[in-house]
């Protein structure tokens, strides 16, 4: 399915990061418009620390643009984005409803309108019977569901995916990127989908960045990508996962 | 299940820590003198350069015995010890008791009486009692010591002159019931004033004081000598230790009109002791010419024996005349300072 | 039995109990406040600045947590005193001096001295086994600094906080000697009241009554308190490279603040060592009294003491349902009581010491280490299992973890047994003291020079030995990875 329109603009410019003396990325830029930007590369390559920079969770040199405003000089509280990795980090003490409805607190949202939010997405991703429930006492891809509806039901303008599908079976990955597609397109979010899978990257994303010993390897958009001869690219290409 | 297997094992463990005090037959007593002799004494005789430590080996050579060391904290707790193994005494001797701890277990029969060897040499008003129940070894003077650099007194003052307020925040003193000093304060106030200047003393103390120490170490060395108040209750000879060791002359005790209640201390043999020939043999050597020429320099305290050697420090400090020593005696001691304790307690609101 | 009870009852001085306990509840209370607000606020903000731990600070912090009370009393009189250095400073300034010490307030600042520690300690132990990623989600949904903590952090922190609550109440409510030194005569505890019964006034029915009496109402308090407590095993979260914050300036100078305030009374104590005849004299007699056997003595009863204080500790841990209640009680019984009912029984021995200073401590190393323990991942076990590892690996793989908390409470043990004063008092046998014990005989003699050496120098052997200690562990993390990185690569 062909996006017609673009959600959103990312650009980024000189983006470094240096953790211990070590440059974990090395003056990332790049300008981006489109709707789901797919970042992959070898574990170790910076693609977390990139998301985590994104979210303000990372100190980093450099500049970061969305939608025109710039984000690298708000805290992450400020920023308005999702953040779903693939630890999910649901509380363990608040049921998937309540973990649901924290973003919701926090923005001093009447009771009455958090009840409503929070029942009108359990019921969007299909996780209503799960809502009293505890994380320790779901599933994985039910986790994970619940965890992308908590980053979604307050409306983030840029929504980061950091490997959300890790860990879950072959089927089931599949059957939550097609649900992910899904549920993304109508909400018109953009989103930097981070995997280290190059199917997943193909299917979801516009646009990919491929990141090699926190330097950028490759920019461009998915055709580009499936058509490109580069050396690590054919690695990543020719990987069985 | 636990807990009671920690107890037992803790019981059977203290087995090998305590002496064995089964009953041993007269006969067999005489036959102990070659054996082991256990000593009660508090902290500061014990302590690395006390008065103990000084001469113990000597000890154990001359008389062949091994003597086993029984520290405590204060001589409250030694007499809590006593008392509490009356019927079973695991102690020979004990040293360090007072006049005033005296009168606590006079009608106790803990002690047993022990005329030493060399007892005509000491002076008849240093005894306890006529039965020689504890011999005395040495003994000392409550005073207020001050800091002549923060302090002056022109000439004697009364003992109640201390609560005028020109002394208000300027005095430490010790707690009575919990401290030697503190008691021995209590007495002479009371030997020292008639009862309506005692009343008026202590309750013009409590606001005068700066604070109320636990114990002579807190009083003297914790608060006086960090310059706290200039003025602490101790011992007229404190100021000796600091003409003798730092050379320094503004320690002072104060002249006080009244005179000083006199401290005694004394060793005892404990009332069905395994050892008690042993214990003599002990009491006898701490009246002895090489113990009593230490006291002066460990306890900063006077010998009892007359003869026996002072540092020259000790001849620039008061020394009381005997029309300035204050007396008690031990049996109006034994019937009041119960209740006198009690007053000072609500006095001071404890 | 009823009339005994009754006499007994009646012998008491019950306005004086009562106001005893209304002191010992408010200025424990008070310094449990005060500790967790300056302690774990401070372990708080650390945790949420994200800077890189600094080594010495946290020595500094094990530092006070046990140090005897004298020398805590002479510390905080050389600073805080009439004569103490602000007292001076604003002598010179022209100003009126305070009178900050002798009431009911400065009971409280000794108090806080030797808890803000603990209390940092402890939460920041806590705190360092919490991943952060949940505060990273939490952040990124837009929660303020405020929001997370309550709603993040405190659900998983309670337990550490209220077990450390409950410590720092009992120790301030029990203590001793502090209350007086620093108090003056209406201040003190209940536990003095009951020393001075037992040794004051030779009624020991009364003490006894009076210590069992306590030991009930502390326990029954702390039990009730105790209750909220539910323990969190924490869900596994992949550990990513965390950049370490920037340098917070604020924070720096707010640990060099409380560094301050920690060591400057202890600094008073140098000073006085050269007292008398002098630094060299003084250090000399030291050597002459026996300092070295002593302070070899003293180590080697802190190593032993410390391996039979964690088994039973760790008993405790692994192997009871109801995990606090025997600690509880165990710190809830007056320790003159227990004192004088030790020696009584057991008598003096280095054996005897070595069991006192297992017993006492056996309780407070318990609830540092559950704490940690409890704060495991909630598979730990099941992957062992799965892997099949045997009880020795498991043991082995327990310990490994414990081990940051292991070491933490081996500093803690060593400052406990080498700087204690009180115990050895009561317990080790003559001619062998410990080396505080030794150096506090001094005053006695008026050795007080030497004796202030004596202190300052264990004092600074404290602290060489937890910073050899620290390093050493750290320089072991760094071989053990070394020598893992070596061996994967030629793999």
């Amino acid at each position: 399915m062909r996006v017609l329109y673009f959600t959103m603009r990312l650009n980024i410019k000189n983006l470094s990061v240096e953790i211990e003396n070590k440059k974990i990325l090395s003056s990332i830029s790049l300008d981006y418009s489109g709707n789901v930007l797919g970042v992959i590369g070898p574990s170790g390559c910076g693609k977390t620390t990139l998301l985590r920079a994104l979210a303000g969770l990372q100190s980093a040199g450099g500049q970061i643009f969305l939608n025109e405003e710039r984000l690298d000089d708000k805290p992450p509280a400020q920023r308005q984005l999702g953040l779903v990795t693939q630890d999910m980090t649901l509380f363990d003490h608040l049921t998937v409803r309540q973990n649901i409805a924290f973003p919701l607190q926090i923005r001093k949202i009447t009771r009455h309108r958090q009840n409503r939010l929070t029942q009108d997405i359990l019921r969007q991703f299909g996780i209503v019977d799960l809502a009293d429930k505890f994380p320790q006492q779901i599933s994985g891809g039910e986790k994970q569901r619940a965890a992308m509806a908590r980053s979604l039901i307050y409306d983030p303008q840029l929504l980061l995916l950091d490997e959300p599908f890790a860990g879950l079976d072959a089927i089931l990955r599949s059957r939550l990127l097609v649900w992910l597609k899904d549920r993304l397109e109508p909400r018109k979010l953009g989103t930097v989908f981070v995997s280290h899978n190059i199917r997943e990257i193909e299917f979801l994303a516009d646009a990919v960045l491929v990141l090699i010993d926190g330097q950028l390897y490759f920019f461009g958009s998915g055709q580009e990508f499936k058509n490109s001869s580069l050396e690590r690219i054919r690695e990543l290409r020719q990987s069985p996962v | 299940m636990l807990w009671a297997s920690i107890f037992l094992t803790v019981f059977l463990l203290s087995g090998c820590a305590r002496k064995n005090s089964a009953p041993i037959a007269p006969a067999d007593k005489d036959k102990l003198v070659s054996a082991e002799l256990t000593v009660y004494a508090y902290d500061s005789l014990t302590a690395e350069w006390g008065l103990i430590p000084a001469f113990l080996s000597d000890f154990e050579k001359t008389s062949g015995l091994k003597v086993k060391m029984v520290k405590f904290t204060d001589t409250g707790a030694m007499l809590s010890q006593l008392i509490l193994e009356k019927d079973q005494p695991k102690a020979d001797v004990v040293m360090g008791l007072d006049n005033l701890n005296y009168a606590q277990i006079a009608n106790k029969n803990i002690l047993e009486p022990y005329r030493p060897v060399l007892a005509d040499k000491i002076s008849s008003d240093l005894w306890f009692d006529k039965n020689f129940t504890l011999t005395p070894f040495d003994y000392g003077y409550i005073g207020f010591v001050y800091d002549s650099r923060k302090i002056k007194f022109a000439g004697p003052i009364s003992l109640k002159d201390l609560v005028d307020s020109k002394y208000k925040d300027k005095i430490i003193i010790e707690q009575a019931g919990l401290s030697s000093p503190g008691t021995q304060l209590l007495v002479w106030s009371k030997s020292a004033l008639s009862a309506v200047d005692y009343d008026k003393f202590w309750l013009g103390m409590k606001d005068n004081v700066l604070t109320v120490a636990p114990d002579w170490s807190t009083a003297y060395y914790s608060l006086f000598l960090q310059g706290e108040a200039p003025i602490v209750l101790s011992y007229l000879t404190s100021p000796a230790y600091h003409i003798d060791q730092e050379k320094a002359n503004n320690y002072q005790a104060v002249p006080i009109k009244e005179g000083y209640f006199r401290q005694v201390e004394g060793v005892a043999v404990i009332k069905g002791a395994t050892n008690s020939n042993g214990a003599k043999k002990f009491i006898d050597y701490v009246l002895s010419q090489s113990v009593q020429d230490k006291i002066a320099t460990t306890q900063w305290m006077w010998p009892v024996m007359p003869s026996s050697s002072l540092p020259v420090a000790f001849g620039q400090i008061i020394t009381p005349t005997s029309s300035q020593i204050l007396y008690m005696d031990s049996a109006i001691l034994s019937a009041n300072l119960d209740q006198w304790l009690k007053k000072y307690n609500s006095v001071f609101g404890l | 039995m009823f009339d005994l009870i009754m006499g007994i009852l009646s012998n008491l001085n019950w306005p004086v109990i009562f106001a005893r306990l209304w002191f010992g509840s408010w200025e424990s209370l008070a310094t449990v406040f005060l500790s967790l607000l300056i302690g774990g606020g401070l372990a708080l903000w650390q945790n949420f600045a994200r800077v890189k731990k600094i080594i010495w600070f946290d020595i500094i912090m094990i530092m006070p947590i046990f140090l005897p009370p004298i020398v805590v009393g002479l510390g905080l009189i050389s600073i805080w005193g009439n004569n103490g250095l602000v007292n001076q400073g604003l002598n010179f300034l022209g100003l009126t001096p305070i009178k900050f010490l002798y009431n009911g307030f400065s009971v409280v600042l000794a108090h806080c001295y030797y808890n803000i520690p603990l209390v940092y300690l402890a939460i920041s132990l806590k705190l360092s086994n919490l991943h952060p990623a949940f505060e990273d989600s939490a952040m990124v949904m837009g929660a303020s600094r405020l929001k997370i903590l309550t709603a993040v952090i405190w659900p998983r922190l309670r337990s550490a906080v209220l077990a450390v609550s409950a410590l720092v109440f009992l120790y301030s409510f029990t203590s001793f000697a502090l209350p007086l030194v620093l108090g003056g005569i209406k201040h003190q505890t209940l536990e003095v009241y009951i020393y001075r019964l037992f040794t004051g006034q030779l009624n020991f029915a009364s003490a006894i009554s009076l210590a069992i009496g306590q030991t009930a109402f502390l326990f029954g308090l702390v039990i009730l308190f105790l209750k909220k407590m539910n323990y969190f095993n924490e869900s596994y979260v992949n550990p990513i490279q965390l950049g370490i914050g920037k340098k917070n300036i604020k924070l720096l100078l707010s640990q060099i603040a409380l560094a301050i305030f920690l060591l400057a009374p202890l600094s008073g104590l140098i000073i006085m060592g050269g007292r008398g005849s002098g630094f060299e004299a003084n250090f000399l007699f030291l050597i002459r009294s026996g300092f070295l056997p002593a302070f070899g003595r003293s180590l080697a009863l802190a190593g032993l003491s410390f391996i039979f204080s964690i088994l039973i500790a760790g008993f405790f841990l692994f192997g009871r349902r109801r995990r606090a209640f025997w600690p509880v009680l165990w710190l809830s019984v007056s320790p003159v009581c227990f004192g004088l009912i030790w020696r009584w029984l057991i008598g003096q021995s280095l054996l005897s010491a070595f069991l006192a200073f297992v017993l006492i401590s056996w309780p407070f190393n318990f609830f540092l280490l559950s704490s940690y323990y409890h704060s495991r991942p909630s598979f730990f076990y099941d992957s062992l299992k799965i892997m099949g590892a045997n009880n020795w690996q498991m043991i082995k793989a327990t310990v490994n973890y414990l081990a940051p908390a292991l070491l933490k409470i081996f500093c803690l043990h060593l400052v406990f047994v080498l700087g204690d004063v009180a115990i050895s008092g009561l317990v080790t046998p003559y001619g062998q003291p410990t080396v505080m014990l030794l150096n506090y005989s001094l005053i006695g003699s008026y050795r007080f020079g030497a004796c202030a050496l004596g202190m300052s120098l264990v004092l600074a052997m404290i602290l060489i030995l937890l910073l050899a200690i620290n390093l050493f562990a750290t320089q072991a993390r760094e071989m053990k990875k070394f020598l893992l990185f070596h061996f994967r690569a030629e793999e």
